[in-house]
């Protein structure tokens, strides 16, 4: 779900770079201090995630939990997924320098979009509700992380929707996955430590 | 601030649940590739998780020249050979048109043998490992640094 260097424009490198800094300096300036473990937390839970290979069929895909960080941190998504995949490219060439706040928006963007829409049913304190609202917020932060790739790489000439066809298909997979784990990490958290779920840095 | 102890505890427990569970499967997704000389210039492209780039499309430049020397895809095992003409920098664009892009170039001082040593993108000999450890360190030292520095502005005001 990452883009690779070299892929882009120069204008929309600047354009997500823009993004990703408004959106990471929001996100910092709402953090409070009790919030920051949080963060560090969530930042090393998706740096790790984003590594773990799931084979399935011939191919294999990997854990994005991009819903998950929207949910637990709101607007800290940013900082926390800008960091994360910095070291990600800087240790594993996955993605690239020049293109992370373009990375930055395809992840955090969806992430923070779908934990607004779905806050009425996460802060609902009726048990189903909750399970629907976290399984949309990451089925939903995968889809418009494809949705957001396959944006970039047609205003980057190639044509949208096979590249789109092509990015969302190979991902339905780890859509359902993803949008599971969340609503699994949710209805723990719910129940074991329920004031994680407001993250109230929104 | 033992409350805080607790969410770092149990977010752990989580992550390293997560890691207990898939070991094996600690691999990244970028790309990297190598060119070698093997009866021209052999290029071989695959993700980090150690999959080819298979079909991916390929481009052949030769020094600054805009238009390329050659182009097409990789084969089904994520290779591609070509004979250079002439010497200078030669540079292979590859790109699977879903994101992933990898360049890879070379020095080639006679075509015509091909005989030099070439050198292929170098990938440091730290293992995955390692790295995922000095990342999340990194992760902790970072977090650290800004949980001390908000503590003292809110002491500041």
């Amino acid at each position: 779900m990452h883009i690779s260097e070299g892929i882009l424009p120069t204008t929309i490198l600047a354009t997500g770079g823009l993004i990703a800094l408004t959106g990471t300096i929001i996100g910092l300036m709402r953090m409070e201090q009790e919030q920051v473990p949080r963060v560090g937390i969530m930042t090393a839970a998706f740096f790790v995630a984003s590594l773990i290979h799931v084979p399935i069929g011939p191919s294999s895909i990997h854990l994005v939990l991009n819903g998950l960080v929207g949910i637990l941190l709101g607007w800290a998504c940013f900082p926390a997924i800008l960091v994360a995949l910095l070291l990600q490219a800087l240790f594993f060439q996955f993605g690239g320098i020049s293109v992370l706040g373009v990375n930055t928006v395809i992840m955090a963007l969806p992430a923070l979009i779908f934990y607004f829409l779905c806050k009425p049913l996460i802060n609902s304190k009726t048990g189903y509700l909750l399970g629907i609202g976290s399984f949309i917020s990451g089925f939903g932060a995968v889809l418009g992380a494809g949705i957001l790739v396959a944006v970039c790489l047609a205003l980057a000439g190639k044509s949208f929707f096979p590249a789109a066809k092509v990015i969302l298909i190979a991902h339905i997979p780890i859509m359902i996955i993803e949008g599971i784990i969340t609503l699994f990490i949710i209805q723990f958290l719910r129940k074991v430590k329920p004031e994680m779920i407001n993250p109230s840095i929104t | 601030m033992y409350q805080f102890y607790k969410i770092n505890h149990l977010a752990m427990m989580a992550m390293l649940a997560i890691l207990f569970i898939f070991p094996s499967l600690l691999l990244a997704h970028g790309t990297q590739g190598t060119i070698k000389i093997n009866q021209g210039l052999l290029i071989r492209a695959k993700y980090s998780t150690g999959e080819p780039m298979a079909y991916a499309n390929i481009k052949i430049f030769h020094n600054q020249d805009k238009i390329p020397f050659q182009q097409g895809n990789l084969d089904k095992n994520g290779l591609f050979l070509f004979h250079p003409d002439q010497k200078g920098i030669w540079m292979a664009k590859i790109n699977d048109g879903m994101g992933h892009a990898l360049s890879l170039e070379t020095k080639v001082s006679n075509p015509r043998k091909l005989t030099q040593k070439t050198p292929s993108q170098g990938n440091t000999n730290i293992s995955k490992i390692w790295k995922l450890l000095m990342g999340i360190s990194i992760i902790f030292g970072l977090s650290g640094i800004f949980f001390w520095w908000k503590g003292t502005s809110k002491k500041d005001q």
